[in-house]
């Protein structure tokens, strides 16, 4: 590999660690969120019974 | 039990409705006092600090200056650097900042921020681990050298992994934050021994080459201290947004545990 | 009783258990032999570079063995609720660690030493030369070792995958003490002697009057319900 190569290549792993990190973020805050959603809905159910 | 079910099977009714836009990173997280006044300024600290970032790339490829020894391959200096910098001072120093508050003031709070900050961290330092190499391999010959400054920063990496591991073993609460501050403290106060030791090791095999602060160029200089800056900035929107999820994260666990007692 | 009776009276109840028992002693022990036996087949006796090689070997056996002696510690007291025991006690929470601390010591630098000795007949080591600065070394490399050891084992009590957690809360934050330790052996082993491996010797002071520091201060905090 040329020096250009691993130019790309460095850039490249930066970007893709800091996206990964941020995409698993986000995934956990859609997660979090529905489950958030789904207990309000059950806590509110109950509480009506 | 019915409820248990409709609880822990995902995609069961309804969740597949996107509410209001919340697939932005928690943008719709009411419900907190002042959550909106937070929200506006978490948000905005996201935008600045994207396109601070998308900025440093740009002066990283194209502004900065080809630098005559090493060719276009030193580029990756002006986000290996700030990561590493990034790493070192803010993200584990509040680490250690937050661990002391937390065994002082026994506010959970601490302890949150604590273990954002590692993980954020942590990401950097793997960052600096990986262009580091990437970058040491077309100069020298070799991915690793055994550099004081980057095998510190191995070193590093292993204790902040560890304080994480620490974090997954226990069970949250005040025990966990107890044991990971005091982890947290003798990690932080162990760097600069660590530091030291391996560049007393090193200076007695001089088959390392370290001259890579050899007269920076004013321009080079000028987008290093920017890619600096734009890095502080993500690092500080990453730690509030990671810090609010976890917010969200007990929340949820509160309400689980509220369910379960019915 | 004052402060040093009652650590001692801790450390003393340490070391007659263990040597009435005598579990954990010989396993720690063969343990140490065996990493260096393991090391040896790694590499070439004969080469011309295993004075560079010898102090490694040895410091690697030393943290694996002292690895297991801390583990005994804690993983005692908690299999019998000694450990409720101690901390109903109306003792500073600091004696009880000075008290570990004592005995993981103890433990630990004579393991080293009985090591050390199966070390030098499989390398030819010069013993009576080379004894004395051992001796320094070891017992300041083992203060340092215990001292954070004695804190990550009370830190790591409760948790499921212990040993393993243990290793790797360590290790990490041993990286100066195993340097320092190899060095100064190395020079030692050598025939350059103490004195040329002042520096290291200085890092291990250092290195052990921080911790210990340190470690006082948060043990409170580790064991406090």
């Amino acid at each position: 590999m040329d020096g250009i190569g691993f130019l790309f290549a460095g850039f490249a792993a930066f970007w893709l660690l800091l996206g990964g990190y941020v995409v698993t973020l986000g995934w956990r805050q859609v997660g979090l969120k529905r489950q958030m959603e789904r207990l309000e809905r059950e806590l509110s159910r109950v509480g009506e019974s | 039990m019915a409820n248990e079910q409709t609880l822990t099977r995902p995609g069961s009714a309804g969740s597949g409705r996107n509410v209001g836009g919340t697939l932005d990173l928690g943008l719709a997280d009411a419900g907190k006092a002042g959550g909106d006044r937070w929200s506006v300024v978490v948000n905005l600290l996201g935008v600045l600090s994207v396109v601070a970032v998308l900025a440093a790339l740009y002066g990283a490829l194209i502004w900065a200056p080809r630098e005559a020894q090493m060719g276009d391959i030193q580029r990756i200096f002006y986000f290996h650097v700030p990561s590493a910098w990034v790493a070192m001072g803010p993200a584990f120093t509040m680490v250690f900042a937050c661990c002391i508050a937390y065994l002082v003031k026994k506010d959970l709070r601490y302890d949150r921020i604590a273990a954002a900050s590692a993980e954020i961290g942590v990401m950097f330092t793997t960052i600096t681990l990986i262009t580091g190499p990437i970058w040491a391999r077309p100069i020298w010959g070799a991915y690793w050298t055994w550099d004081p400054r980057l095998t510190t920063t191995l070193v590093l990496w292993f204790i902040y992994v560890a304080y994480l591991m620490l974090r997954s073993a226990t069970p949250s609460g005040h025990r966990r934050a107890r044991l990971s501050a005091v982890f947290g403290i003798v990690g932080y106060v162990d760097v600069p021994i660590v530091f030291m030791s391996i560049r007393w090791w090193r200076t007695i095999h001089p088959d390392v080459l370290t001259g890579q602060d050899s007269g920076l160029d004013p321009s080079m200089r000028a987008v290093l201290f920017f890619a600096l800056g734009a890095f502080t900035l993500l690092y500080a929107y990453l730690l509030a947004v990671r810090v609010r999820q976890d917010g969200l994260a007990m929340r949820v666990e509160r309400l689980r545990h509220l369910l379960q007692q019915r | 009783m004052g402060f040093l009776a009652q650590a001692w009276a801790i450390a003393w109840k340490d070391i007659v258990g263990e040597l009435r028992t005598r579990e954990m002693v010989f396993s720690m022990l063969l343990f140490g032999f065996l990493v260096i036996l393991i090391f040896n087949f790694g590499i070439e006796p004969g080469m011309t570079e295993i004075n560079l090689v010898k102090p490694g070997v040895l410091w690697a056996a030393f943290a694996f063995a002292g690895i297991l002696g801390l583990n005994r510690s804690f993983a005692a007291e908690k299999e019998n609720d000694c450990l409720q025991g101690l901390l109903l006690c109306p003792v500073d929470r600091s004696v009880i660690y000075l008290g570990k601390l004592a005995g993981n010591f103890i433990f630990i630098a004579a393991m080293s030493l009985f090591v050390f000795f199966f070390f030098s007949i499989l390398y030819n080591v010069n013993i009576a030369a080379a004894l004395l600065p051992m001796l320094a070394i070891i017992a300041l490399a083992t203060l340092g070792f215990s001292a954070i050891g004695t804190l990550f084992s009370a830190v790591s009590v409760g948790i499921k995958t212990r040993d393993v957690i243990l290793a790797i809360l360590l290790f990490p934050v041993m990286v100066p003490v195993i340097l320092a330790a190899a060095k100064s052996s190395g020079s030692v082993l050598d025939g350059r002697g103490l004195a040329a491996a002042g520096t290291w010797l200085g890092l291990l002071v250092v290195y052990d009057l921080v911790f210990l520091a340190i470690s006082i201060m948060t043990f409170d905090y580790v064991v406090e319900e």
